[in-house]
């Protein structure tokens, strides 16, 4: 037999639950619009009260823009987002962490996931100003953009650009022979010959390049080019 | 004397679990670590290295801070403290004894907070370790004169923890202060603003002590010199003023 402070009780349960089920209904978990990332702060030293600890929040701030496709049960695609939302926040990350490689990754590698050409092209622009601030620490991201404007945006005066950008600004030790290649394959696919052929003679000729392999290379693609 | 004093602080930190706490605030700063080590794509171990550090080094020093402040609350609360001043002990010794302890539990907290870094490669974990464990010392002083100063473990708690807070970022609250003095400014937010410069000459620079900076890069020789010679000013000054608040508690 229900007694009276049995039934308050659960009057008063039925009530608390009512309001969690409105307070959930108010936050949005119904509610299947695309939820778009917070802009930057206007005031982005606000972000160096981090407690002495820019790396910490650099890397929290990483984790999260890479997981927002996740949202309130559903996966959105990347498109959906605004990219100049994206390319601020990635700017904040690397602001507070300058050499660590994971904004470039994620601009080259997770945020071009997608099939708008112009959103590629700004990953892109976000990667060469990196690597333009440091040239020695981001050159293996800008190789990655000249592929993916020669193959992913077909731009390939761009891909040489990016490509003459990476030779010209960091030093030999640092960059891998495959990097500094890509400028000569480039000028070979656009027909100018005698421009790649003229560049893999000097590469050849400045002594820099000692490995057996390379040198091979190099001299077979030199007759290659010389015989078109 | 002293010897025992630190001998049976101990032996109440264990008996109050505290040790026990900490492993547990240990392994749950590792599984944080992973965890965020595990979702990251690249540079995992750097995660992992900058979020264990950041989790563990606040746990432990709220951790310490806390228990000291209640502990000594609670002697000060039971008339434990006044029977303790009635041994034939000098408040100068006593006041060591106690500190002593305290560093004594700091040490073991450093310790066991830089277990992670012996392994890891590319990070300075003895700096780190070295760091921490000054930076234990001048906390664990601060929060045993606090609840010397304010017999509320409550507002003892809540001055300490602001204290820590504007510490840890008092680089950046002078650098908004000059930038907002260099304008014009009401001389309300005048005052305010000096009185942020003036506090932050005042408390210790906690951003230069063990974080992700000194865990990637290291410390020079002239750093440990500061450190060292900084936690020292500190931890004298505070020993002064606890040892001061002991003889008044007698009176």
């Amino acid at each position: 037999m229900a007694t009276t402070s049995s039934i308050r009780s659960s009057i008063v349960t039925f009530a608390v639950f009512c309001l969690f089920v409105g307070f959930q209904y108010k936050q949005g978990v119904l509610d299947h619009a695309v939820k778009q990332l917070p802009p930057v702060p206007k005031d982005v030293s606000v972000l160096q009260f981090n407690f002495a600890e820019p790396y910490v929040l650099s890397r929290a701030l990483m984790l999260w823009l890479q997981t927002f496709d996740s949202q309130s049960g559903k996966i959105i695609q990347y498109d959906e987002l605004n990219y100049k939302d994206i390319i601020n926040w990635l700017t904040v990350v690397r602001t507070l962490h300058p050499n660590s490689q994971y904004p470039l990754l994620t601009a080259i590698h997770l945020f071009t996931e997608t099939k708008d050409k112009d959103k590629v092209r700004q990953m892109i622009r976000f990667v060469e100003d990196s690597f333009h601030a440091n040239p020695d620490q981001f050159w293996r991201w800008q190789a990655n953009a000249i592929i993916l404007s020669k193959h992913r945006l077909n731009d390939i005066e761009y891909a040489l650009k990016l490509a003459k950008d990476l030779n010209a600004k960091t030093k030999t030790s640092k960059v891998a022979q495959w990097a500094r290649d890509m400028e000569f394959l480039i000028l070979e696919d656009m027909g100018e010959f005698e421009a790649s052929a003229l560049l893999i003679k000097s590469m050849l000729d400045s002594g820099t390049i000692t490995e057996a392999r390379e040198l091979r290379f190099l001299t077979n693609k030199l007759k290659e080019i010389k015989r078109k | 004397m002293v010897g025992l004093i630190i001998k049976y602080t101990i032996i109440e930190a264990y008996k109050k679990h505290f040790f026990t706490l900490l492993l547990s605030a240990f392994i749950t700063c590792i599984v944080l670590g992973y965890y965020a080590k595990s979702i990251s794509i690249i540079e995992g171990s750097e995660t992992f290295n900058y979020f264990y550090n950041a989790a563990m080094r606040l746990t432990a020093v709220f951790l310490l801070a806390w228990y000291c402040i209640i502990t000594q609350a609670q002697q000060i609360e039971k008339a434990r403290l006044q029977m303790q001043m009635a041994l034939p002990i000098s408040r100068t010794w006593f006041c060591v004894g106690s500190l002593s302890a305290y560093y004594v539990i700091a040490l073991f907290i450093a310790l066991l907070s830089s277990l992670p870094f012996v392994f890891a490669i590319d990070v300075d974990g003895l700096a780190w370790f070295f760091s921490f464990y000054l930076e234990l010392c001048i906390v664990v002083s601060m929060a045993y004169v606090l609840s010397l100063l304010f017999k509320q473990a409550t507002i003892a708690i809540s001055i300490f923890t602001l204290i820590y807070i504007f510490s840890r970022n008092a680089a950046e609250f002078t650098r908004h202060a000059d930038a907002v003095l260099g304008t014009e400014s009401q001389l309300f937010e005048t005052v305010s603003l000096w009185i942020i410069k003036l506090t932050a000459l005042l408390v210790p620079k906690l951003e230069n002590y063990a974080n992700s900076l000194v865990l990637e890069s290291g410390l020079e020789i002239e750093q440990y010199l500061t450190l060292i010679t900084e936690t020292s000013l500190y931890v004298v000054l505070l020993f002064l003023i606890a040892k001061i608040e002991l003889h008044k508690k007698v009176l």
